[in-house]
Parts: C-alpha cells; structure tokens; sequence
C-alpha cells in the first residue's frame, strides 16, 4: 500500500512539475512583454524632455531630461533582463538538448544577468548628466555581445527540437512496428503497415544523415562566429527538410489506424 | 389299375378346367411387345442406376468442397468501437509527437532580442 501511495505522489509531482514548467515559460514571456511595453512609453518620454531641454537649455528641463534618461535605461535594463529569463527557462525545458550544451548557454546567460543587474543598481546613484550618459553608451555597447549570445541560444535550441523530435519518431516507429506483430491479424494489412514503417524509416533515416551534415557544417570553426548569421543559415537549410518530418508525422498516423498502445 | 387311373386323370383334368390363367397370359407377347418391355426395362434400369451415381457424385463433391482451402480469405470480423472514455493513450501520444513536430519547424518566428535600440545622446 505504502509503494502504491508512493508511485501515486511521484507521478502527481512529476505531473505538477510538468505544468509548471510550461506555466513558468509563459509567465516569463508575459514579464518580458510587459518591461517592453513600459520601456517604449518611457523612450517616448525621455525623447520629449530631451527635445525641450534642447529647446529652451535650462536647468529645470535638464533635470527633467536626466530624470527621463534614468527611468529610460532602468527600464531597458528589465527588458534585456526578462528577455534573458526567458531564453533562461526555455533552456531548462527543451528537450533533448545536450546536459553539456545546457550548461554552457545557462552559463552566458547568468553571466549577462549580473552584469545587467549591476547597470540597473547602478543608475539610481548617477545624477549628472555626463555620467548617466557615460553608463548608458557602456550598456549600448554589449547589445551587439548580448544579440550574438541570444542567436547561439536560439541555434542551439533549434537544433536540440529538430534532433528530438527525429529521435521521437523514430522511437514511435519502433513501438508502433511491436503492436502490429501482435495487433494486426490479416496478412494483407500487416505488409501494407510494414510497408508504410519502411518508407517511414528510410525518410528518418535520410533526415538524420542530413541533420548531421547542416550541424557539421554550422559549427565549423570561423573567425567572426556571428551567431545571427548561423542561424539564418540553420533556418534556409533545415526548413525544406522540415517538410519530411511532417510527411513522416502524418504517414506514422495513418499506419496507427486500427491500432491500441 | 390303367383304367382307374386313367379315370382318375379325367377328373384331374376336369378340375384343371378351373384353374386355368386367363387367356391372355396365355398367349405368347409379340416382338414388337416384347421390344418395347425390353426397352422400358432398359431405360428404368439406366435412371435408376444413373440417380445412384448421382447422389454419391453429390456427395463426394460436397466432401471435397468443405475440405479444400479457398483462395478467398474469411472475411474480417467487425472491428468492435472503443467505448467512449476521452483519448487512448495512442491518441495522446499521437498529440504529443504533433506537438513535439510542431515545435521542431525552423520557420518558426524566433524569440529574437528586443528591439531596444536607443539615441544614447542626451
């Protein structure tokens, strides 16, 4: 009775905890909207202090356009921030991504976070106008660090989908093939399935192969490593290949009639 | 004694008169008669003969018919319909590899960086 209540608490928890994750995905991409949203009503604003301040020079209108500025770059900060939480989460939860590759983007991310937590503690102290000026071209300079870092993310992330769900396939494959042995009684309807896995897996087959050409080739070591430009390249060459996948999805669910996991 | 005998002859042959067939048993059947009786026997002779054959032919036939395997195969017994309780597990799982397909397209609009590009100068 004990390992019975046991298993039950351990698949509710694992349950629980697969919800979550997805629920925890979600949350983060609303934050993150929600610093986006706030950081363009407050550009708006930092833009309109600074035009008066340019229009009539005087303290009170530079007071203003540096109050503006301040409320400007913290809030861009929370949007970098809760973009990267998201990036974050999504790391977590895609799977079949390789444990060594998790690490290495969990650990740029963590990186990147402190560092902007550090812009954002800082701010608040900084009232004169050079020095708040001085912060923000710093900040404005790691975009170009933190946009190539979000593209390795994205690149890896996709890959890991597109290698799972292979994998996937292929595993359902094999499980459909053993329930057709013992299902499927007419011999006439039993080649027509076998047949249909066949083509199936040929298909996966030659997906993988493919699959592991593109990554070869992506990864190669280069001097500028733009990420952004790999993963466009990801995108051009695995996208006509994603067709086949689905080819395979459909034809797996055609064979599946008439048969009980 | 020939006499008495004799006299007993006569009176056997005076009860004789009696008994005698009728007279057309008597007389002898023609050829062509006798043809004709010859050919009726032959012919009830054959049907008769012919229907035994018949039924044992039958037979025989209906013996071989239902121990030969016939190319046709039996037809497939009605699949009977799942009971309504929501999906199977193959349903689900079905789902979950559409999803998994789904999310695995390339095309897909990545979650890009923000766009957060600023007029540093103030």
């Amino acid at each position: 009775m004990k390992v019975y209540l046991s298993v039950f608490f351990l698949a509710l928890f694992c349950a629980v905890g697969v919800v979550q994750a997805s629920q925890a995905l979600d949350k983060a991409k609303a934050d993150y909207q929600y610093q986006l949203d706030t950081y363009r009503s407050a550009y708006d604003e930092f833009l309109l202090k600074r035009t008066q301040f340019e229009n009539t020079s005087s303290f009170a209108n530079q007071e203003e356009m540096v109050k503006a500025a301040k409320d400007m770059l913290t809030r861009r900060a929370r949007v970098w921030k809760t973009y990267w939480q998201v990036l974050r989460v999504d790391t977590w939860e895609t799977e079949g991504l390789n444990p060594a590759m998790r690490d290495e983007l969990i650990g740029e991310i963590d990186e990147i976070q402190v560092l902007l937590n550090e812009h954002e503690i800082n701010i608040p102290g900084i009232n004169n106008r050079e020095p708040l000026l001085a912060e923000a071209i710093a900040i404005n300079l790691e975009d170009l660090r933190f946009e190539n870092s979000s593209y390795k993310v994205l690149f890896e992330l996709e890959m890991a989908r597109f290698d799972w769900a292979m994998r996937q396939l292929k595993e359902f494959h094999n499980t459909l093939d053993a329930a057709i042995e013992v299902q499927v009684r007419s011999n006439s309807e039993k080649q027509l399935k076998k047949r249909g896995l066949e083509e199936v897996i040929s298909i996966i087959n030659r997906l993988g192969e493919v699959y592991d050409e593109i990554g070869e080739d992506l990864r190669r070591p280069n001097k500028t490593r733009k990420y952004i430009k790999i993963y466009k390249n990801m995108v051009d060459e695995l996208s006509p290949y994603y067709s086949d996948m689905i080819r395979v999805n459909d034809l797996l669910v055609e064979i599946s009639e008439g048969i009980e996991l | 004694m020939a006499q008495q005998y004799s006299e007993d002859q006569s009176h056997a042959f005076e009860d004789q008169e009696q008994f005698q067939a009728p007279p057309e048993l008597l007389v002898e059947p023609t050829p062509e008669e006798l043809e004709k009786k010859n050919k009726r026997k032959r012919i009830l002779r054959l049907v008769g003969g012919g229907s035994t054959a018949f039924v044992v032919i039958i037979i025989i036939l209906m013996y071989v018919a239902s121990n030969m395997n016939t190319n046709t195969p039996a037809p497939e017994p009605t699949p009977t319909p799942l009971p309504a309780q929501g999906p199977s597990n193959l349903r689900k799982e079905l789902d979950r590899l559409q999803g998994i397909v789904d999310a695995a397209d390339p095309v897909l609009a990545p979650f890009s960086p923000p766009p957060v590009d600023m007029e540093v100068e103030f």
